[in-house]
């Protein structure tokens, strides 16, 4: 990994004005000309969104989950899928992470839908001690009763990957082969708020495939490059084929770790990460167009305007709420 | 450290001085750091010279400095040493690092005023950074006006690097959290390097020490090898009293 020059960055901002740079327009000021090239991407005509409702931890998620995935028409024959959740924190009581039903349901739902292999990663970016996650969050328990296999990605081996834009100026990154072999990526992110990013949707959930063992704990490389940068510039180089949420209980106010849990009864379930992530924000009272990197996916990576994002199963109004924010985030705020 | 260990170090690819394990990687200071302290224990590990370059490029380096920001407590005037060149000072690298040059000094290395200084440095970015109520995270105590919970491997590593600052405050508060939390904890990780800690402060470790021995018999750390060789370590403290760690 080399860098020769830290862009202006909204991380690097907000050590001196963080809320006015989030909320004001697009400030990637390295992008006066595209940090990417337009013909390598192409954004879809419409995505689809599938809400569907799951009351609590009880339901049978294989089987919600199958019928999203059904209803959207995804294909997983023969494929080797890797499931990102969401796994940062472990402390009683609390909703930091993609819960493991969540999780083991996905990987029963893919297998059924007839995938070859399913793998479970992660790799957190506080903590290096994955048995204590593994053991604290039950992930391990509900993955040994399914037998299906986890793979520590602060740790698997990596090879190094040219991004295909440039919103850092990172030429590259090392990341996992097991992410980058996988035939369709899942991104399992939990619906929390995020305190710099406002949202931890399928799109920052990336954050967790970039291997510490190389960079760190924290991952400092992508806050000092501008957290927002990051997110585009992974989601640009490594695209989630399918993005599962868990929206059974979120996280409001200071998440993604301090915040409050939040009921809120859904699973989301889509192939536009941008889309989904959009839908989720409005969901939670966040205004997508707000948000800089939703706006700046749009141009590139996927559909955050509601006009071009069709919901399926239930509406989303069955869902639609406020979620506490903190002071700095509420700029953020939808307005109805 | 058996043969196989000597011959990774020596495969290691040097970026200056320092190892990595790909030349095109950044080299990982907390690594570099726990390297230097093997050698320095260990000196059949790595000829003198490349030692004494290992220990000089680490004292060379130090994390960026940013702004003083208001959403965290933290002096960031202070630099102690980033998991990777170009980033922020983080506590475990700050750690492994601090120990490797305070190790220096203890093992008759002459040790340049330069030393010294980046050793009294890392001692207060330690102290700085820790959370309020004792022990460490990665690195920052309070975030948006919140207090952040302290991880017991964490602050095993820290206080590692603090073992000779018995009288700071931080110190005592910080072996008082990790004494009311070792036996609780479910990992390997949190066990082993707790165990190497209560060995460090002479405390009594007997439980600590079955409690690995069980962990390691049912769960054998899920394979993580770093964590399989720190355990065994630990539990074979009659063979080396700990020396790697011990000031």
């Amino acid at each position: 990994m080399r860098s020769t020059k830290r862009p202006p960055s909204l991380f690097s901002v907000s050590r001196r004005r963080f809320l006015g740079a989030l909320i004001a327009p697009i400030a990637f000021g390295a992008c006066r000309s595209r940090p990417y090239r337009a013909a390598d991407f192409t954004v879809p005509e419409r995505s689809a969104v599938c809400l569907s409702p799951a009351a609590d931890y009880g339901v049978d998620f294989a089987d919600v989950i199958g019928r999203a995935l059904g209803e959207l028409g995804v294909d997983l024959r023969g494929r080797r899928v890797l499931l990102k959740p969401n796994l940062v924190e472990y402390d009683d009581g609390s909703a930091t992470n993609t819960h493991p039903a969540v999780v083991a349901g996905a990987a029963e739902a893919i297998l059924r839908a007839g995938a070859a292999e399913v793998v479970v990663g992660e790799g957190p970016g506080h903590r290096r001690d994955m048995e204590y996650l593994l053991t604290g969050s039950g992930l391990d328990h509900y993955l040994r009763d399914i037998g299906v296999r986890f793979v520590d990605l602060n740790l698997a081996d990596v090879r190094r990957v040219p991004l295909r834009s440039r919103f850092t100026t990172l030429p590259d990154l090392w990341l996992p082969v097991d992410v980058l072999r996988a035939d369709v990526v899942v991104s399992m992110p939990k619906l929390k708020t995020h305190h710099w990013a406002g949202l931890t949707g399928s799109m920052k959930n990336l954050f967790g495939i970039v291997p510490g063992a190389v960079y760190g704990w924290p991952k400092n490389v992508l806050h000092t490059h501008g957290i927002e940068n990051s997110i585009l510039d992974l989601n640009a180089t490594v695209r989630s084929h399918v993005t599962i949420v868990d929206g059974v209980i979120g996280m409001e106010g200071d998440g993604p770790i301090m915040g409050r849990p939040r009921p809120v009864g859904f699973v989301a379930v889509g192939i536009d990460p941008a889309a989904v992530d959009a839908t989720c924000a409005r969901l939670i009272g966040l205004d997508p167009f707000r948000m800089p990197y939703l706006v700046a996916a749009s141009r590139f990576l996927g559909n955050i305007d509601m006009r071009q994002v069709d919901q399926r199963g239930e509406p989303i109004s069955r869902y639609r709420t406020r979620f506490d924010l903190i002071e700095r985030l509420n700029g953020l705020r939808l307005q109805s | 450290m058996s043969e196989g260990g000597n011959a990774f170090l020596e495969r290691c690819q040097p970026q200056g001085a320092l190892l990595a394990d790909d030349p095109q990687q950044p080299a990982n200071l907390a690594f570099n750091g726990l390297a230097a302290l093997l050698a320095l224990s260990r000196p059949d590990v790595l000829s003198r010279a490349r030692t004494s370059g290992l220990l000089s490029a680490i004292a060379g380096l130090r994390g960026i400095v940013l702004p003083q920001a208001r959403e965290f407590r933290q002096d960031n005037s202070l630099t102690g040493w980033p998991w990777i060149d170009g980033t922020f000072s983080w506590v475990e690298p700050t750690s492994w690092c601090l120990l490797a040059l305070k190790k220096m000094k203890t093992s008759g290395v002459p040790v340049t005023g330069a030393i010294e200084s980046r050793i009294v440095e890392g001692e207060r970015l330690l102290i700085d950074r820790a959370c309020a109520a004792g022990g460490w995270n990665f690195g920052n105590s309070v975030v948006l006006g919140q207090d952040l919970r302290p991880y017991v491997s964490t602050t095993a590593i820290a206080l590692l690097a603090l073992q000779d600052r018995l009288r700071e405050p931080v110190t005592a508060r910080s072996l008082a959290y990790l004494q009311g939390q070792a036996l609780r904890q479910t990992s390997g990780m949190s066990l082993a390097l707790s165990l190497i800690c209560f060995r460090v402060f002479r405390l009594d470790s007997d439980a600590l020490q079955q409690r690995l021995a069980e962990h390691w018999r049912d769960r054998q750390f899920l394979g993580n090898l770093h964590v399989t060789a720190m355990a065994h370590y630990a539990l074979n403290h009659a063979q080396h009293k700990t020396s790697a760690f011990t000031l």
